[in-house]
């Protein structure tokens, strides 16, 4: 019997491995947190479909990777780091290019290290040139266009060891850099390589736990613990408003992922629940996989959502505008899917795309039925239409009915649609208590001016039928009297 | 109407007690109309409430994840607590001259619960009404009953114990020391014992394995 059910079992896993291409089943377990921060699995939002390294491409496999940058076209860059080139390959993984040198001013040039990788919105690569010390811009047939070289601050010059990791520029084609140990934040030029100063320096904050440990600690074990000094910024990208998402690897503090607005200040605020967006809620302290999230990469999505990569668990957290938690998926292992030390994430429309470093491949990953679902509401819920925003809402809690803001979702359109004791289940079920209320009280209100006129009505014909048997028998007795 | 009027003759020490503390516990004590089973009602009176208010308060006000609610495992915590709280201030009292015996610091303690029994049910019932805003009005009724029941437990002893407030708030801290011991040597107690059954057990199955 049992190997009846095995033999059926694997004809059909090959019949379907047959009609489908796309790997059916992920490797790992999809999941979010709840509003108590428990961890609940759901259904996968991402599956991975593909994995490609060099040697797809017959130019010899990658080697330590460290960043990937997409075009408008969907064509992906990735800063080969370890191979001192840089590789375009267009969406149908098909290469177009690989670039190792350029000519500069006559002269032939090449890389050194190249850490990062970025392309602008008019089509040009920027490139972090780590160990050469310098940004280099190219255009798209490997044309010099410009080198930004170390700062020049004055007097302050011989200090600075510019040694650029991460690259960024906005539409007025200001460079953003990340350099490693340029703790002050990230250092901007203007579109001529003129230094203009930091930008969105990440603040220290410790909480007093680590102050009495620090204090107790003998001058050698203060020396050998982690200094509270601010971190470099370690993944960057700007979405379409032109807000720019950092992540920092600090193994302390809050704001791990910031989106900074022109000024540069922090504008993701979660005004619900006051929750961080801190990827992992709950987490061993040691022993391997352990300790809290460390985001290397952050993806920003249409509709203010983004994505951040953890490096610890190999995970890919998506969260929306308000910093609610959307999904979870991946993880670090051997097989499609999993990767082994990821170090940048790239969104390329609605498909996702992490680099694995130690084994040189991108994986790219599609979103299922449940992860369109969940794009596609919030993207509506994002643009104001409400009602598009709550068919989508309805049929994704036919798949998954823990999703909170799904229930969040609707319970706000039935406020808005007046439907007060409606709105209150479900927001009750979302636990938003702050639109629980509103709708609370709109209801009571409702409740109250239905029922009170004849309560009123009956206590005021009560009294009068009291007063007036009283006026009555006094009347009476008055009567018996004379 | 006798049976309102018995339920109230039951129940008329504990709301004397709750506006007249002193010479209520005076009474409670001295002239012995304090009873067990009046005291084991408020004890399971406030049990209740404490459930009701977790498992039905609005989530305006109370925000715990249902799955953590567990009534026998609050009933089994405030029990313990009475009785930890209740052994280790007559241990303190017993070497510091208290005149209450054992019983009575029971009854004075389930006897000064009366303000929570009467406050978190109600609160509870009312919280499903109220929005965020007024949420500060449930917590402030609720504080208060608190404050008033730390206030009658206080009383209370004083009374029982026949002490000066000083010395009552100097037993009260020794209370809270020795409660501490206790727990300390509960958890070493459970610890050496079960390090005993280990032993024993690692013995037994060396044995069988050898022999």
């Amino acid at each position: 019997m049992y190997r009846r059910i095995v033999a059926t079992m694997l004809t059909l896993a090959i019949i379907v491995a047959g009609f489908v291409p796309v790997m059916a089943d992920a490797p790992f377990e999809g999941f979010t947190y709840n509003f108590w921060g428990d961890y609940v699995p759901t259904p996968a939002a991402y599956v991975p479909v593909l994995s490609v390294g060099g040697r797809d491409f017959g130019i010899g496999d990658f080697t330590t990777p460290q960043d990937i940058s997409s075009d408008l076209y969907g064509n992906i860059y990735v800063a080969d780091t370890g191979n001192n080139r840089i590789v375009k390959f267009d969406r149908n993984i098909e290469l177009v290019w690989v670039i190792d040198s350029f000519l500069r001013d006559g002269q032939p040039d090449s890389f050194n290290s190249p850490n990062g990788i970025f392309v602008s919105e008019d089509m040009l690569i920027h490139i972090a040139d780590t160990e050469s010390r310098r940004i280099i811009t190219l255009d798209q047939e490997g044309n010099f266009v410009r080198e930004i070289g170390p700062p020049e601050f004055g007097d302050l010059d011989e200090a600075v060891d510019f040694r650029p990791l991460k690259v960024l520029v906005d539409r007025g084609g200001r460079v953003f850099v990340s350099a490693l140990h340029v703790v002050e934040g990230m250092m901007t030029f203007n579109s001529d390589g003129d230094f203009m100063g930091y930008y969105g320096t990440i603040r220290v904050f410790f909480n007093p736990i680590d102050m009495l440990w620090r204090f107790l600690s003998t001058q050698e074990q203060r020396a050998r613990q982690a200094m509270f000094i601010p971190t470099e910024f370690a993944g960057m990208d700007i979405d379409p408003y032109g807000f720019i998402f950092a992540t920092n690897r600090a193994p302390w503090g809050d704001n791990m992922v910031q989106r900074l607005n022109p000024r540069g200040e922090n504008v993701l605020l979660n005004l619900n629940t006051n929750v961080q967006v801190t990827g992992s809620q709950r987490y061993r302290i040691t022993g391997p996989l352990s300790g809290r999230s460390m985001f290397v990469d952050v993806a920003a999505r249409s509709h203010g959502m983004f994505s951040v990569l953890d490096s610890i668990r190999g995970r890919v957290y998506t969260y929306d505008s308000e910093g609610n938690l959307l999904y979870a998926f991946a993880g670090i292992g051997n097989i499609l899917g999993m990767s082994r030390n990821p170090v940048a994430i790239e969104a390329v429309g609605d498909s996702l795309l992490i680099l694995d470093d130690r084994r040189g491949h991108i994986i790219y990953f599609e979103p299922t039925e449940y992860g369109n679902l969940i794009n596609s509401a919030i993207a509506l819920a994002y643009d104001g239409d409400g009602a598009g925003a709550v068919e989508k809402w309805t049929r994704l809690l036919e798949i998954d009915e823990h999703f909170t803001l799904a229930h969040v979702g609707i319970g706000r359109a039935h406020l808005a649609a007046g439907e007060n004791r409606l709105a209150m289940e479900y927001l009750q079920r979302g636990m938003d208590v702050r639109y629980y209320s509103v709708a609370l009280r709109r209801f009571r209100t409702e409740i109250l001016s239905e029922v009170l006129p004849y309560v009123l009505t009956v206590g005021l014909a009560g009294a009068v039928a009291i007063v007036g048997f009283r006026i009555f028998k006094r009347f009476k007795k008055g009567g018996a009297v004379s | 109407m006798t049976m309102v009027k018995r339920v109230l003759s039951f129940y008329a020490l504990p709301l004397r007690i709750m506006v007249r503390p002193f010479s209520g516990f005076y009474e409670m004590k001295y002239e012995k109309r304090g009873l067990l089973r009046v005291a084991v009602f408020n004890f399971l009176m406030v049990c209740i409430s404490v459930s009701f208010m977790n498992q039905y308060s609005s989530i305006v006000v109370n925000q715990r994840n249902p799955r953590t609610i567990n009534s026998l495992v609050e009933f089994a915590t405030l029990t313990g607590a009475l009785i930890l709280f209740c052994v280790s201030n007559w241990a303190v009292t017993s070497l510091t001259d208290g005149e209450g015996r054992f019983i009575d610091i029971v009854m004075a303690v389930c006897y000064a619960m009366t303000p929570i029994v009467l406050t978190f049910i109600p609160m509870t019932i009312l919280s499903n009404v109220l929005t965020v805003d007024e949420g500060a009005f449930y917590f402030m009724v609720i504080s208060v009953a608190v404050f008033w029941f730390a206030f009658l437990i206080f009383s209370g002893l004083v009374t029982v114990h026949n002490y000066s407030a000083a010395k009552a708030i100097t037993t009260v801290l020794l209370t809270f020391v020795a409660l501490l011991i206790i727990v300390f040597l509960i958890t070493l107690l459970l610890t050496l014992w079960q390090q005993l059954v280990l032993f024993i057990r690692s013995l037994y199955t060396e044995i069988v394995f050898r022999v």
